[in-house]
């Protein structure tokens, strides 16, 4: 399974370099809900977001050719331009940094994905999920991963060293990968 | 470098999440080239984020695919040369009522000025193809190179350390909560030694860290070495020795060492 997905990407990356036009339609339809999730949850605001996953998909293009496939997967490569973006944006403007900084806030309490978000699309399987890992997990990876804050925020704001932030992490994906193994989500 | 502790450390899962500054991602992709393991342990975490992003996917407006289509703009042959042939249909009818030879020699010339057009762009298509090609090769090659080299170098470590005649000496430091090492290979017939470095910090700076040998009491400089080097660094010819230890020292080397403190120091040999 792990194989495949490798070689889908490696041809989409060549389609792309070659401009091929059905390539951009494949490379939306493969990833454009994923990174938009975690542009969302950064952008609190619907036509901004769209318009951060547009000016991403079109920054990726151009720089198709820096891709280096023996770091980091394309779909990582991908969501990090899109957070990088959508962070970038947030930060120049008050209400979005506002929104940005409340979600924060109280996912700090809650460990709830979904904070700020008004879609109820959350599937089964998550609800599930949510009930089976401790909030300190949760919390970490969102911060961490999902809205892209740094290592040393992540430690302030939960006040606790940046050794903690790293083991924690450590634990919380070995935890969500077994939960998610139970469960049967890896594909 | 203790390679389970260091997988459990969270570095792999900060590294996936991109959320290592850049120094601390360069020594991570240093040691990734280094030990296959890093990056099975990163595969796997990649992964598993991957499908946590899924999972959190949502959907954008459905006017949203065909607008980014657009912006990207690739467009296809097809395309592009009916336009070209649509223009000139457009421009060019009112030729056809003139006298005929000059109706034909103008229509010659413009089947002539279409064909030279229709060419251009094809040839326009290429030469940006081909240029793309080029440095999609050039980007190959620096790749490849890259590649040798680190290949080499391993080889070349690997021949070193795999000498019989040589002497391994392991150096850590008098306080063994820290998990610095080095070691050094000394051979004491053809006088080689190396310095392999596993974990050690980077210095302060202006500094460097200088190895030593002590044999009968004697103290023999091995010369400076840098925390940085991926591979096995060549010091100074030393004739065998009991034991070795390093020292912080100003850039550059002291002929003695300058401080009491030793850095790291090896067990004795007998």
């Amino acid at each position: 399974m792990e194989k495949s997905a490798k070689t889908e990407d490696a041809a989409l990356v060549k389609m792309l370099i070659h401009r091929d036009p059905e390539s951009v339609g494949v490379l939306y339809d493969r990833y454009a809900s994923s990174l938009y999730g975690v542009i969302r949850r950064i952008i609190f605001n619907d036509v901004i977001a769209e318009e951060i996953l547009a000016e991403s998909f079109v920054k990726a293009i151009e720089n198709m050719n820096h891709y280096n496939p023996s770091r980091l997967s394309f779909f990582t490569w991908l969501l990090i331009i899109c957070r990088n973006l959508s962070l970038e944006r947030m930060r120049k403007d008050n209400s979005l940094s506002h929104s940005y900084g409340q979600a924060i806030d109280q996912i700090l309490q809650t460990g709830d994905s979904m904070t700020g978000l008004h879609y109820q699309r959350l599937p089964v399987q998550m609800i599930d999920l949510e009930k089976k890992i401790e909030v300190e997990y949760k919390v970490i990876i969102d911060l961490l991963f999902l809205r892209g804050l740094s290592q040393h925020d992540t430690a302030r704001k939960l006040n606790i060293p940046l050794g903690t932030v790293r083991t924690r992490s450590h634990a919380a994906i070995h935890k969500f990968k077994a939960v998610f193994s139970e469960n049967k989500i890896e594909e | 470098m203790n390679i389970s502790e260091y997988l459990s450390s969270g570095i792999v899962e900060l590294y996936a999440m991109n959320a290592l500054s850049s120094e601390e991602k360069t020594e991570f992709e240093r040691l990734l080239v280094l030990y296959p393991e890093i990056e099975v342990e990163l595969s796997r975490t990649e992964k598993f984020l991957e499908n946590y992003a899924h999972i959190h996917a949502l959907n954008p407006g459905p006017g949203l695919r065909p607008k980014i289509i657009n912006s990207v703009g690739f467009e296809s042959k097809e395309s592009k040369d009916s336009v070209v042939k649509k223009q000139f249909k457009n421009n060019y009818p009112q030729l056809l009522t003139y006298k005929y030879m000059i109706a034909a020699s103008l229509a010659a010339l413009v089947v002539s000025t279409f064909a030279s057009w229709f060419f251009y762009m094809r040839w326009d298509e290429s030469e940006a193809n081909y240029s793309k090609l080029l440095s999609e090769k050039n980007e190959l090659l620096q790749n490849f190179n890259l590649v040798k080299s680190a290949y080499d170098e391993t080889v070349s470590g690997l021949v070193i350390m795999r000498d019989e005649n040589a002497n391994v000496h392991t150096l850590k430091p008098a306080d063994t909560t820290l998990h610095y090492q080095a070691r050094v290979y000394c051979n004491e017939q053809t006088k080689r030694t190396y310095i392999d470095v596993l974990l050690i910090p980077e210095p302060a700076d202006g500094k460097q860290y200088q190895l030593w040998a002590q044999s009968n009491g004697k103290i023999i400089d091995a010369g400076v070495f840098s925390a940085r080097t991926p591979g096995i660094q060549r010091m100074k010819d030393v004739p065998g020795a009991e034991s070795w230890f390093v020292t912080i020292e100003p850039q550059g080397g002291s002929f003695n060492p300058t401080s009491e403190q030793k850095f790291l120091v090896s067990k004795p040999n007998r």
